[in-house]
């Protein structure tokens, strides 16, 4: 663990740990109520896709290729005539689930992984996080890529790449955060009194490490969903009709110089959904989303 | 040590802005005067660029002006025309070809060309040891030649094989020079190819370009090659755009003055650009198509697939996807491929009703009016596998969109590379499945559609129809030939073994500073020699 | 100092030798391979493709397989393209300037810009700047390199015809694709700047120069030098998104490089130019973050008292 000027901890994976909130507690929800709000448009416009969109996402209506946005087609149409605006709202449902089933995988063993090393330290530590450090080697696009191959093309199957690909820094993150927090003088004291580590960690630790785990959440969220879209634009998605904000981006490059708006909404609705994500984290421990 | 952060930084900053500019600068080496000169965009980078080894029509681009052949194809009659050979015969029995050999003929490294050069090629190709992925199966029942004298070579088969003279026409069997195939390895000769054509290979850095230089000695060429001029091309350089929307860019920024495959909506927009030129050049052999799984449910059924045919609107999709730029395609070959039989074109005409009766006729019902029809409670549904080329994904979204209404759901399974592909075939998991080939003589198919054939992806399976396919690889004669292939055509189509979409057009650009752009009877390759630039 | 360049060097090496050995292991799992996908391109029979796999060794055990390929590497020779028949080490040295150059360009101008960036956001009193700067970063966070690439290939190729939207060499064609991974890479480098220089400046020290009246410049320069040095390690730690993000770009700009080796190799199935871009990617960035490390103590040997363990 090192130490750095001003409570830093270990920045080799960017997160900052058990930093004291420096930004001010009332901007700090001024600005989870912003991410919140904007999340909760996003994942409400997709949820009412079905009575709120104009047409079917998937029906193809050669004649009207590439209409520009009307009042019929507010975003458009695309190279097959779909109506993108109605692709945007139903595009978010598989986008959106599949950067939280990458979430839960990455978060599931990540959490695990990286509080045994915390709170084992020694050896598992050691032989933990060397295994973590050789992943963490591997640029988590490069990685998420060799498991495409392994895993074939698909979008369980690319979200199960993408989330793998970010158990490494999860767990280093959680296992810096758990071990500065079991030096904590009461958590000395729960162990010296015997309690048993699995109480200690669900009862002690997790409580005090939690704004570091839900911070460092928001920002693998978006992560996934960028790294995953990824994927999808490079076609190993399987079903390339479903909408999906990935694909309709690699669509509408085709014929980008045709009718571009095609790819402005999909690439506002992603980016907008990572910066809600990442302002959302944010505001967990007043540290920013840091890569 | 107290050198500060911000020295540490700066140090760091300028050093690595030095190696910044270093790579940058060493990357920009241009070279300097080299005539007349132009870049040709290639479309995909092939796995290797030896035509005796490799198998992709890409390599032929650059190749085919390196070598020459036998016997060329004449890019308008399609008529075989002396190439290296100035004249040839078949033994009545048709076991055995003699070949006349051209006297005046030298390759680029000044070998002198003869019998025995035609001879080491020949054992190249057929050298086990050298994995060589068409160019040996192009040869068929070939086995073995005899040097009658220095200018006179007879290939013997050990059965008929009426297209020989197709796969000697053709860059994979392009004549290289002995002396430099013993240069190097099987692995190496790629970079350093020899042969004897009317450009010569100049330079190759593997994935980035290739440079092909004008041969000046060259006075060997078939009818059609235009003599040189001071417009003809000195040097061509060779670079990748495989990402396809990249390409008509690249041809208007004027990074390159020729380039293949445009996007069809790229391809369209340029036509009213007067500095550019659009050429489109339609493909032998298969058209862009889909294979029926007849093994499993529900295409094992003669009136589903017959339905899918009627319920597909091909001339939509053509429209939509293609611009209207490649024709519809109709059967088992594309119009332009000698032996192609008209008659599949009154098939399948567009008929959702028909299509709708036919399924009906089988049992098939919206019982539940959730839009889609189904049989003992079993939904008609059908998976669609194919890979990313040549529009695929849009065309298969169309094809989803036009089945639904039919009350067919069609399940997309996009694999993203031929290994995939392979594997789903392997696997049977499919009722659609994207695979073509090209090339002129119509014994391409054969491979796809015997029952045994290797790529046989259909599953049917008809000893009919395999007698047919054996028959005409055998049968020297044009019209036996045209008669055979027009009864697989008709039964492939009766039996609805395949689902074509459209005809292959390669849809070339160029720089409309380049005249005299055509390209050989096989399609892809162009006819370098030919080529001028006007100032 | 140099005993703890070596133990962080060989960490690195350690790192980079497990992070070959995973990527060897799950590369073997896969069903099909090169052979399949060069071979059945052409009319070859099932005994062709038999004797080819067994000719590259594809047949042996895996354990062989490994030992093989370890041997090979120690030796430099880093195995031969199951398609292009080519050694791995002269594909990745005729591939590795163009991504250098890239991924070098990028870092600069990320680096520049999100310094920038961060100080500005993390200092400046005028809330519009603060603001803006922030925006800015968090924006190049939040846009994939995809949809930024293609909006900028339309914007300056296409609607104003300033620069080739495409294209493999000259410095010309490297503006778009790095002006598009710089951009991507400021991001992150602005928020640890950002936060860095904000917490440094509500340090003790600053307030007691501030109230003894110092003169600006000076604290600022405090500031700076506290401030930046987490930011030499997030500099380092960005080579490996780089790497990622070079796959992409080139693919989009029509680049060489290694980034579309790898998009290649993957589609091919060709194991060893996998495994050795990857190894080399994991090999390049733990170095650089050993050096980092390195650098990082020797700035501030503070640092060193409190380091334990790794």
């Amino acid at each position: 663990m090192e130490r750095r000027p001003g409570g830093e901890a270990n920045i080799r994976t960017g997160e900052k740990v058990m930093t004291r909130p420096r930004t001010h507690p009332i901007r700090r929800y001024r600005r989870r109520a912003l991410a919140l709000a904007l999340l909760g448009g996003i994942a409400g416009l997709t949820l009412l896709a079905p009575w709120l969109a104009t047409a079917d996402p998937r029906h193809a209506v050669p004649a009207d290729q590439w209409l520009a946005p009307s009042a019929a087609h507010p975003f458009g149409t695309d190279h097959l005539g779909r109506d993108v605006f109605s692709r945007v709202l139903y595009g978010g449902r598989q986008t959106l689930a599949m950067g939280l089933l990458a979430l839960g995988i990455t978060l599931g063993p990540g959490l695990v992984m990286g509080l045994v090393a915390g709170y084992a330290g020694r050896w598992v530590d050691r032989a933990l996080m060397t295994v973590m450090d050789a992943l963490l080697a591997i640029p988590s696009l490069l990685l998420a890529l060799a498991l495409i191959v392994v895993l074939g093309s698909g979008t369980t199957q690319a979200a199960l790449a993408v989330g793998i690909a970010g158990i490494p820094v999860y767990a280093r993150v959680t296992r810096a955060a758990a071990l500065e927090a079991r030096a904590l003088p009461h958590i000395e004291a729960a162990r010296s009194i015997g309690v048993r580590p699995v109480g200690i960690l669900g009862r002690h630790i997790l409580p005090v490490i939690r704004p570091v785990l839900l911070s460092f959440a928001g920002v693998t969220f978006g992560w996934a969903l960028l790294n995953g879209a990824a994927l999808m634009f490079l076609g190993y998605g399987g079903d390339i009709a479903a909408p999906d904000w990935g694909v309709m981006l690699a669509g509408a490059r085709e014929a980008f110089r045709s009718a571009p708006w095609a790819a402005v909404a999909p690439g506002v609705a992603l980016s907008l959904t990572v910066f809600a994500t990442n302002l959302l984290a944010s505001s967990f421990n007043g540290s920013r989303a840091s890569k | 040590m107290t050198f500060g952060v911000i020295g540490v930084l700066a140090l760091v900053l300028c050093l690595a802005a030095v190696i910044f500019l270093v790579l940058v600068l060493q990357d920009d080496s241009e070279s300097g005067d080299d005539g007349n000169r132009i870049v040709y965009g290639l479309t995909l980078n092939p796995s290797g660029f030896d035509p005796h080894i490799n198998a992709s029509n890409e390599l032929g681009i650059p190749f085919f002006s390196v070598y020459d052949t036998l016997v060329y194809r004449h890019p308008q009659t399609m008529e075989f025309v002396p190439g290296l050979a100035e004249e040839w015969s078949m033994a009545d029995n048709g076991l055995s070809w003699t070949f006349q050999l051209r006297r005046d003929v030298t390759f680029h490294d000044g070998d002198p060309f003869n019998a025995q050069a035609v001879a080491v090629n020949l054992d190249r190709i057929t050298n086990p040891d050298i994995p060589s992925q068409k160019a040996r199966g192009l040869l068929g029942p070939y086995t073995g030649y005899t040097i009658v004298d220095d200018f006179t070579i007879t290939l013997e088969l050990s059965e008929p094989y009426a297209p020989l003279l197709d796969a000697l026409s053709q860059v994979y069997l392009g004549v290289a020079s002995p002396k430099a195939l013993s240069e190097y390895s099987k692995n190496t000769y790629q970079w350093h190819q020899v042969g004897t054509g009317p450009y010569r290979l100049d330079e190759v850095v593997p994935g980035d370009h290739i440079i092909l230089k004008r041969n000046k000695d060259y006075a060997w060429g078939p009818v059609f090659y235009a003599p040189a001029s001071d417009q003809s091309l000195d040097t061509i350089e060779f670079r990748f755009y495989e990402d396809a929307p990249t390409r008509s860019l690249a041809l208007e920024d004027d990074q390159v003055q020729a380039i293949g495959e445009l996007l069809p909506a790229d391809a369209e927009r340029m036509i009213g650009n007067p500095a550019l030129r659009v050429v489109p050049v339609p493909i032998a052999g298969m058209p862009q198509q889909f294979f029926f799984n007849t093994q499993r449910a529900p295409t094992d059924q003669l009136a589903v697939r017959q339905a899918l045919l009627y319920g597909t609107n091909r001339t939509a999709i053509a429209n939509a996807v293609f611009q209207g730029q490649s024709p519809v395609a109709y059967g088992p070959l594309t119009s332009v491929t000698p032996f192609y039989d008209p008659v599949v074109e009154t098939k399948y005409p567009y008929d959702p009703d028909f299509a709708r009766s036919l399924l009906q006729g089988i049992g098939y019902q919206d019982s539940d009016g959730d839009g889609i029809l189904e049989r003992d409670g079993e939904p008609l549904t059908v998976r669609i596998t194919f890979a990313p080329w040549n529009q695929m994904v849009d065309v298969a979204q169309l094809i989803q969109s036009q089945w639904r209404e039919l009350g067919i759901e069609a399940e997309l399974d996009l694999v993203s590379n031929f290994p995939d592909l392979i594997a789903r075939a392997d696997s049977g998991e499919y009722n659609l499945i994207g695979r073509y080939d090209f090339g002129v003589d119509a014994s391409i198919i054969t491979p796809y559609y015997l029952s045994d054939g290797l790529n046989n992806w259909s599953g049917y399976s008809d000893g009919e129809l395999d007698d047919w396919l054996r028959e005409a690889v055998r049968q020297p004669d044009p019209a036996m030939r045209a008669q055979l292939y027009k009864s697989v055509q008709g039964r492939i189509m009766d039996e609805a073994v395949i689902l074509p979409i459209r005809e292959y057009v390669n849809l070339n650009g160029t720089t409309a500073r380049l005249d005299g752009v055509i390209f050989s009877g096989q399609g892809w390759w162009p006819l370098l020699r030919n080529f001028q630039l006007t100032q | 100092m140099i005993p703890i360049l070596v133990q962080r060097l060989g960490a690195a090496l350690v790192v980079a030798w497990l992070a070959l050995t995973l990527v060897f292991v799950a590369l073997r799992w896969i069903p099909g391979d090169a052979v399949d996908a060069t071979l059945a391109r052409g009319i070859t029979s099932e005994a062709d493709i038999a004797a080819r796999r067994d000719a590259l060794g594809l047949n042996d055990p895996i354990p062989r397989q490994y030992f093989d390929y370890l041997g090979g590497v120690l030796h430099g020779d880093w195995g031969e393209s199951l398609v292009y028949g080519q050694p791995v080490t002269d594909i990745i040295a005729q591939n590795i300037g163009p991504t250098a150059a890239l991924a070098l360009g990028a870092l600069l101008l990320g680096s520049t810009l999100g310094i920038t960036l961060g100080i500005l956001a993390g200092l400046s009193h005028w809330p519009p700047l603060r603001y803006g700067a922030e925006a800015a970063a968090s924006l190049a966070l939040a846009t994939p390199v995809y949809w930024t690439a293609t909006l900028a290939i339309y914007l300056f190729s296409v609607q104003f015809d300033l620069l080739p939207g495409v294209g493999a060499s000259g410095a010309r064609n490297l503006v778009l694709p790095v002006l598009v991974l710089g951009f991507h890479t400021a991001g992150s480098i602005a928020h640890v700047t950002a936060s860095a220089v904000k917490e440094t400046a509500q340090g003790d020290f600053v307030r007691t120069a501030r109230a003894k009246g110092l003169p600006t410049p000076d604290v600022l320069d405090h500031i700076l030098r506290v401030g930046l040095l987490p930011v030499v390690a997030v500099i380092a730690l960005q080579f490996g998104f780089l790497l990622g993000g070079t796959v992409i770009t080139e693919t989009i700009f029509a680049r060489r490089g290694l980034g579309r080796v790898l998009l290649r190799a993957i589609s091919d199935r060709d194991y060893p130019v996998i495994q050795g871009v990857i190894v080399l990617s994991a090999l390049a960035y733990s170095l650089i973050n050993a050096l980092a490390d390195v650098l990082y103590t020797w700035i501030d040997p503070r640092i060193n008292s409190h380091t334990e363990g790794r």
